[in-house]
This record gives structure tokens, sequence and C-alpha cells, in this order.
């Protein structure tokens, strides 16, 4: 059967109209100033973050080490800690873009390199029979993660030749074969050593399995809780805390304050609302905004389709601020591109 | 140092069931299928999102088996209806399965793109855990007891499987395939069974890999097919005097075992943590050369005593004379 020109007719006509209306609905562009977690999504559509630094992470780590072996410490109840020297660094592109001028005080503030300064003391590492012997499991061989593991080896022995003590570090490094995790968790634990560091989630986790008495400081984990490493970011609960590689929360609201230049301030706090990781520190962003005086309207997304709604909820906020998330990271461009109003 | 050897034994008995599954599959089928390194992960995620949805551990080690069979199966039709080579049909499974895996344990947590899967938060549901405080014992020596059951489990019905009709006609297929067509064994049907029974296994490995680290990672399976080689071979050149089929059964469980177990005393023996990989393959080359090395001695001890017989004539010659 043929179809009728009418019918033809009346279906491009149909399309016509939803095609306008589609474009009369586009908004020209809300350009609200974005700070997101992470420096990959920053690249895309922040203006500006804070970024982690391993060594960094690891020498916090060698701290919570130190207070588990020499003070005692209960690692129960030791909170899982961030990096203490983030790194800022500023997405002109995008800033540009939406018509944002970064104030020079920030641009001042910007430096190539965080890196704490921590001289490592030799004598405190002895090869046997230290006072302490502590197991080092690394995933894998990684510009990062061996980073963490020198910054843990090098605050460590400050700490030890401090309290003149010495430690036997036994580094292991899994060469990127998971199999080999549990095999060196399982190694570490027959030959009863005092703490073992753990670099990267998987063989965060395989310690975990083996053993539930000896304490384990995690680095470089993301996301502790989803890992099922802590029960909480407060109070672990178990033998095991550590150094997460998740922004520095508090940090990051307080840079968009410096960015705003300005007191009184309303932050659009944007997250998705099923991610354990983004709801923690969007919990810790509220409790920081309400520390500051800052108001803040929080909007929890399900997925990408949902950014259209959230900028139209969010439209009268000063800035807003993205955590460490894995929907709104992988949809970055989208962020970006509603942000400045182009398709 | 014994704690050590213990939980060396308690991983090759898991790694064991993987050596035989890529036995069936490498020896007996001659097939050299890579469908392993995502197959192990598809067991160790199935399993893990299981427990999740909390269900029993055990069972979801036979969810686990029959997920494995499953992939092992697309790999035998994309070889034997598609005509695409084993070793690409096995690579094709595999890296379809890195994308499956995701899914699969995306469906646990509701977010997209979950590639570890925890079930520390699960600990005490695991079928370790629930063995552990059945038999009141420790994790090593419980995971050691239930280890030893699966093992002799899974080897008491492969030996059985491949009695049968249909085992014996997979044996065939890999012995000779073109005789077997000729006596009218459909050669592509044995194939399949042969890949499903094999990657069954991996799966099966992987879900109590899963349950003994308790966590599932989109990359735990990365090397998985060299140990599963390595075991093999292992076993096969030290215990070259077993020949009947359970015998052999028993030499791939032992590879596997003592791979383990070498790995654990290179890391116990405290080298450079860079030195991992080259150490355990000298030591899997000593093991691997020492039948020749033997036999040298041997022939060279032969040659002395042949001469020394000789000289001992000579001698005796002299005297006479």
């Amino acid at each position: 059967m043929k179809p009728k020109i009418s019918r033809v007719l009346i279906c491009i006509l149909v399309g016509i109209i939803l095609l306008g209306l589609t474009s009369c609905g586009r908004e020209a562009g809300y350009n609200i100033p974005i700070v997101c977690g992470e420096t990959n999504m920053n690249n895309a559509c922040g203006i500006a973050t804070y970024g982690v630094n391993y060594y960094n992470l690891g020498v916090k780590a060698g701290d919570m080490a130190a207070d588990i072996l020499l003070e005692g410490a209960d690692v129960s109840k030791m909170p899982v800690q961030f990096d203490p020297n983030p790194a800022l660094s500023v997405n002109t592109a995008v800033a540009e873009e939406i018509g944002f001028k970064i104030p020079e005080g920030v641009l001042a503030k910007v430096t190539d390199d965080s890196t704490l300064d921590v001289t490592r003391v030799d004598s405190a590492i002895v090869s046997s029979g230290g006072d302490f012997t502590v197991g080092i499991l690394q995933l894998v061989q990684h510009v990062a993660l061996d980073e963490a593991n020198r910054g843990f080896q090098d605050q460590l022995s400050v700490r030890m030749a401090a309290a003149g003590k010495t430690v036997t570090i036994l580094s292991e490094n899994a060469a990127g074969e998971q199999s080999n995790n549990i095999t060196i968790a399982e190694t570490f634990v027959g030959m009863k050593v005092d703490l073992i560091y753990t670099i990267a989630t998987s063989s965060s986790q395989a310690a975990a399995a083996a053993t539930e008495e000896i304490p384990i400081v995690f680095c470089a984990v993301t996301n502790p809780i989803e890992a099922g490493l802590v029960e909480s970011l407060e109070t672990p609960g178990r033998n095991v805390t550590g150094v997460s590689d998740i922004n520095p929360v508090a940090d990051q609201i307080d840079l968009i304050a410096e960015l705003l230049g300005k007191e009184k301030i309303t932050i659009g706090l944007l997250y998705t609302a099923s991610e354990t990781n983004s709801e923690y520190q969007i919990r810790l962003a509220k409790q920081h905004c309400e520390a500051k005086g800052y108001s803040y309207v929080v909007k929890g997304i399900n997925d990408l389709n949902d950014i259209q709604n959230a900028f139209i909820a969010l439209k009268d906020v000063d800035a807003i601020y993205i955590p460490t998330d894995n929907v709104l990271a992988s949809g970055a461009a989208t962020v970006h591109s509603i942000n400045i109003g182009g398709q | 140092m014994l704690d050590t050897l213990l939980a060396g034994v308690c991983q090759g008995l898991i790694w064991a069931v993987l050596a035989l599954g890529v036995y069936i599959s490498f020896r007996i089928l001659d097939f050299a299928d890579l469908t392993c390194e995502g197959c192990i992960t598809l067991g160790a995620s199935i399993s893990a999102l299981l427990i999740w949805k909390e269900l029993n551990p055990f069972l979801s080690v036979l969810v686990a088996f029959l997920a494995g069979s499953i992939a092992g199966t697309v790999t035998g039709l994309l070889n034997t209806k598609l005509k695409i080579p084993p070793i690409l049909s096995g690579i094709l499974t595999m890296i379809s399965l890195y994308s499956i895996n995701i899914h699969i344990m995306s469906l646990a947590t509701g977010t997209g793109g979950t590639a570890n899967l925890s079930l520390l938060t699960f600990r005490g549901n695991t079928a370790y855990a629930q063995v552990a405080s059945l038999l009141g014992l420790g994790r090593v020596y419980s995971s050691l007891i239930f280890g030893v059951v699966v093992v002799l489990a899974v080897s008491g019905v492969l030996y059985w499987f491949f009695g049968t009709e249909l085992g014996c006609a997979i044996r065939a297929t890999g012995a000779n395939a073109t005789m077997c067509r000729s006596q009218g064994i459909n050669t592509d049907l044995t194939k399949l069974c042969g890949l499903a029974l094999s990657n069954g296994l991996i799966a099966t490995s992987g879900a109590l890999l899963c349950q003994y680290q308790n966590y599932a990672d989109v990359n735990m399976g990365v090397g998985s097919i060299i140990i599963g080689l390595a075991s093999i071979i292992i076993g096969e050149t030290l215990f070259m005097k077993f020949q009947n089929f359970y015998m052999k059964l028993t030499g791939v469980i032992l590879g596997a075992v003592i791979y383990r177990v070498v790995v654990a005393f290179v890391i116990y023996s405290g080298m450079p943590s860079t030195d991992l990989k080259i150490m355990t393959a000298g030591i899997v080359t000593v093991a691997l050369a020492l039948p020749t090395i033997q036999k040298s001695i041997a022939s060279s001890r032969l040659f002395k005593k042949a001469r020394r017989r000789e000289n001992g004539r000579r001698e005796g010659g002299g005297e006479n004379g």
C-alpha cells in the first residue's frame, strides 16, 4: 500500500514542530563556575580544583602507621585520611568560555609541585631485626603507586628515628598479577609482621581477607567503603584504615569562596545519589558550608539524563561543586555543554 | 614458615581446579583456548554477585560453573560453526567477557562501571568462612580441608566422565580428529562439550578464588593462563612416571600446588620486589630442567662406571700377566 501524500506531509510537519519546540526549550547557557573533585573532570568542565599528590598520601599513611606502631593507636577508630597538601590547578580555557575571571590571588597559588618535604632517615630502616617489621604490598609498578610507597617509607623512617626505634621493611610488588596479592598478604601474615601497608584497592582487599588481627594501613584507595575495607570513613570499625585518594572536600569549598571573592555565597552541590562515595563527600561539604556560613543547594541526580534538570534547579547558585563521582565524571563533557548552553 | 607453606597449598588447590580445566582444553582436546583469562573473572564476578544477593555461597559456585560452561560453548561455537581459529575464538570470548564481567558486577552495586566487587562486608557468608565455622578451625586449616575436598570431588568426577562414551569421544577428538570423524563421532559436539567442561572448571576456580580473597576484580584473570600452563607442565615433568589417566590428573593438581608454593617461598625468601617474576620463572625452569639434569647425571655415572670397569679389567689383566 502506498502511503498517502497528505500523511507524509503531516509527518514532516510534526517533525518540524518537534524540532522547533526542542530548540526553543534549549537554554542560552547557565555559565556557572564549576569546581570539580578531581583534575581529569576539572579539565573538561571545571575552572579550578585541588589534585592529590601520591607522595603526600604515602607520607600521611606513614604517619598513621607510626601512630599505630609507636603509640598503639586503635586502628578501628582511626578515621580515613586525605592528602594533607593538595596541589591547586586552574582551567583557564573553561573559565574564559563561561566568562569568569579567576582572581590573581588564586592564580598566584597555582604550583607545579606540592610534594611535602620529608628527609628520609636511612639509619632507622634496617634490613633485618628491627624493632618493628612492616610488610608493604603494592599492586603494580606505577608512577603514582611508587610515589605512595616512597612517601610512606620516608615518613616512617623519620618517625622511627624520632622515637629512637628501627623498622624492617619488606616491600613486595604483585607485578600486576592479582593472584600474587593474596600470596604476598598471606606470606606477611605467616611471617607475623607488625603492620601491613597496602597500595591500591585489590591489594588492600587481599590483605584484609588474609588477616583480621594485624593492622592494615591502605593507600591509593578511592572508595574504601565500597571496597569493603572500612565501615565508615569516620570509624573504620576493623583492623583496616588508611589514606584515600579522593579529593579534599573542605579545601575545595574554600577554593570556591576564594574564587568568588565574597563571603555571602550560595554553592550548588551536584552529585549522583546512588554513589556512597559521593554522598559522603556531599555530607562533608554540607558540614563545611555550615561551619563557614555559606548557603548551599543540594541536587542529587540518578543518571546523566538528569543533568539538564539539575542545572535548572541550580541556576541561581554562585558556583557548583561536583565531588569525585563516577557518573558525573563520565558525563563531564555533557555537564560542560549544558553549562555553556551548547548542544 | 609452616603457615606460608600451608597458605601456598590452599591457593594451589584453588588453582588446581583451573589447571584441570586448562588441561582438558590444551592437553586432552588439543585446543589452545585463551577464554581462561576472562572466564576466571566471570566465575568470580558471578559468585560475588550472587553472594551480594544473599544466595548460598556453595550454590553460587555451581552457578559460576554453568556460566563458565556457556562461555566455553561460545568459544566452541565460534570455532566449529564460524570456523574461526581456536586461539582467536578464545581471544574473542575473553575480550567480550571483560565488558560482560563489568556488567555483572554493576548488577550488584547498581552503579554502572563497577570494576571491583568486594566481599569483605559479606566475609562471613563465603564458602570458606562457612566451612571454617562448621569445622571450628582457623582460616588456613579449614581452607585446606575444603580445598582438598573440592579437588578430590572434581578430579573424581573428571575421571568418571572421561571413562564414559562421551568422555572417551572427547579424548579421541583431541588425539586424532580425522579418525574420530571416520568412526562416526561428531567432533564439533565433542569439542563443544570439552570446552564447556574446561571453562566451567576455570570459572569454578574463579568463584573459589574470589571467595577466598574476598573480592572480584575485572583484572584478576591477568596471567591466569600462564599459571594454568605452568602447573600442567610442572606436573607432567616432575611426575613423568604417572602414566594412567587418574595419575595424570593428580600430576596436574600437584603441579598447581607446587607452583603456588614456589611463588610463596620466593616472596618469603625476601628477594627484591621487582624480581618476583624472574625468580618464579627461574625456579620453574629448574623444575622443568630437572629430568634432563637427572638423565645427564645418570648417563655420566654410567659412563664412569663403565670406564672404571674397563680400568679394573686392564689392571686385572696386568696382574694376570
